[in-house]
């Protein structure tokens, strides 16, 4: 009875999953690095790389929001 | 005038109930069978008995064994099927099978209104069944796997042996010794089981067929009032109806299936699968890009994909930033593409994945500033270009598949445990390994 129940839940969840979650896509997908950036608007000697400004450094984590 | 005989009497005159002595070793032997009782072993010494009309006991084969310990005891009363029957004899019988022996137990069950039973107790595996007479005989057919026909329902052929009679006490309607043989076949069909027993005599054969189902251990401890708990059962009884027998399973599968196809037609159809950026990089070039997609509010997978073109021996890394200018936040992914070859001991080799793609989910749509950073290798055949594209609101197949896989795992699971009781129930068979099919 249990696993009739299981089987019920689990099949019944993921079809849930792909109606309802699946369009975001956040649950079964890998999780991106989220965090702050900080702006550097002037430009820096970086040898003969051509570097467009403003250029954002990742700072990553979490800093609290904005 | 001439005193007229008496009538012939059609049956012969009931025993009477009461102790009477058994002739060899003089211990008390009460008859409780009436006089449907052909014969009385001796519970003490084994002495086979047969009673005479005049209420004596007959020796037909004098013994002198120790009795024996059965699994309930002669005499005891208990209830089953809504009547209350007594054991006035019990039986051990076994089949010796490839050097290995298989005793049991049979209790002989008497009802003065119902007749006769059988409570039979197997000892390898702790099986009961409660068996009667069967009303008539089975159509039995030849083959590969014999089958008995009764009553619309095939008993598949289960085990045919030897029977050899071991131990005897009590009373019996009919006459049984120890040593007696009896070719015993068993057939099939849970619930219930058939067995035909073939004994050649001095004047042919004689052919009983018996109708037997499996009975708990547990029942037959509460109707004859046992104390304690009956001996563990660790086997299959072969008419057990199997537990994994249902159609819930595939029932629920077939609906589940429909709703998944409408479900996976109503997600894939809804998907944008829109390229939201694609472009060549240069190695060692940081790009900025202005790039809006999607609704803000509205979260989706983007889908990030970097190739690299010309590459031998090398790598090549991208790492992408999306960054939210509003509040500086960003969300970032790193990409590597490698490939590598060479010849080893003659053989050609390769590997590395290029192209690489990576789906990220939940991401916001709005106006982001992209940012993509490349390095390369400096060893081998550095890539002369890559591409980067990225694509948001892909179908995303592990959505997709998750339930297909919970459908159909159920359903095959309980068809293995199913399998596996059948290969079970077959194995003390004389057709292991088959028979799997209800």
């Amino acid at each position: 009875m249990l696993l009739k129940a299981s089987y019920i839940l689990l099949s019944t969840a993921s079809l849930g999953l792909l109606l309802f979650e699946a369009p975001r896509g956040a649950l079964l997908t890998r999780s991106p690095d989220r965090g702050k950036v900080e702006r550097q608007d002037k430009a820096t000697p970086t040898g003969n790389v051509t570097i467009r400004r403003p250029y954002f450094v990742f700072l990553g984590g979490y800093h609290g929001g904005k | 005038m001439n005193q007229q005989a008496p009538p012939t009497k059609l049956f012969r005159e009931e025993a009477k109930t009461g102790a009477i002595q058994c002739p060899a070793c003089g211990a008390p032997i009460t008859l409780h069978g009436f006089g449907g009782v052909e014969q009385i072993a001796c519970s003490y010494c084994g002495t086979i008995c047969k009673p005479e009309e005049g209420g004596n006991l007959d020796i037909v084969q004098q013994a002198q064994r120790q009795r024996r310990e059965s699994v309930l005891p002669l005499h005891k009363r208990g209830q089953l099927d809504g009547h209350t029957w007594e054991i006035i004899g019990i039986m051990w019988r076994e089949v010796v099978s490839e050097g290995v022996a298989y005793p049991w137990q049979e209790l002989l069950l008497f009802n003065p209104y119902e007749g006769y039973r059988w409570l039979i107790y197997q000892l390898n595996d702790g099986v009961w069944s409660l068996g009667g007479p069967l009303p008539g005989a089975p159509e039995v057919q030849p083959g590969m796997q014999p089958v008995a026909k009764w009553r619309g329902e095939d008993y598949k052929h289960f085990t045919t042996g030897n029977a050899r009679v071991t131990y005897v006490e009590g009373e019996f309607p009919w006459q049984v010794l120890v040593g007696d043989v009896a070719q015993a076949n068993d057939y099939v069909c849970p619930p219930n089981m058939i067995s035909v027993e073939v004994q050649h005599g001095e004047h042919g054969s004689d052919v009983n067929f018996t109708q037997m189902r499996p009975i708990e251990p547990a029942e037959v401890w509460a109707a004859f009032q046992m104390p304690g708990s009956p001996p563990p059962q660790h086997g299959i009884h072969p008419a057990a109806v199997n537990p994994y027998t249902t159609h819930f399973y595939w029932i629920a599968a077939i609906l589940l299936f429909v709703t998944w196809i409408v479900a996976l037609i109503a997600y894939a159809s809804a998907r944008d699968d829109e390229l939201i950026y694609s472009g060549s990089l240069e190695p060692g070039e940081v790009i900025t890009e202005e790039i809006e997609f999607g609704e803000r509010g509205e979260q989706s997978p983007l889908e990030f994909e970097l190739m690299a073109y010309g590459m031998s021996n090398s790598w090549a890394f991208a790492n992408v930033m999306l960054v939210d200018l509003e509040s500086e936040q960003a969300t970032g992914v790193g990409l590597e593409v490698d490939a590598w070859s060479g010849v080893e001991g003659g053989e050609s080799w390769s590997e590395g994945t290029n192209p690489r793609s990576q789906i990220v989910g939940g991401v916001e749509g709005g106006k982001y500033l992209l940012q993509v950073e490349v390095q390369t290798d400096t060893a081998g055949d550095v890539a002369d270009t890559l591409k980067l594209t990225i694509k948001r609101d892909v179908p995303l197949t592990r959505y997709m598949f998750l339930p297909l896989f919970f459908i159909t795992l159920f359903p095959l699971l309980n068809l293995g445990r199913k399998l596996g009781f059948e290969t079970k129930r077959w194995a003390n068979s004389d057709h292991a390994s088959s028979s799997w099919e209800e």
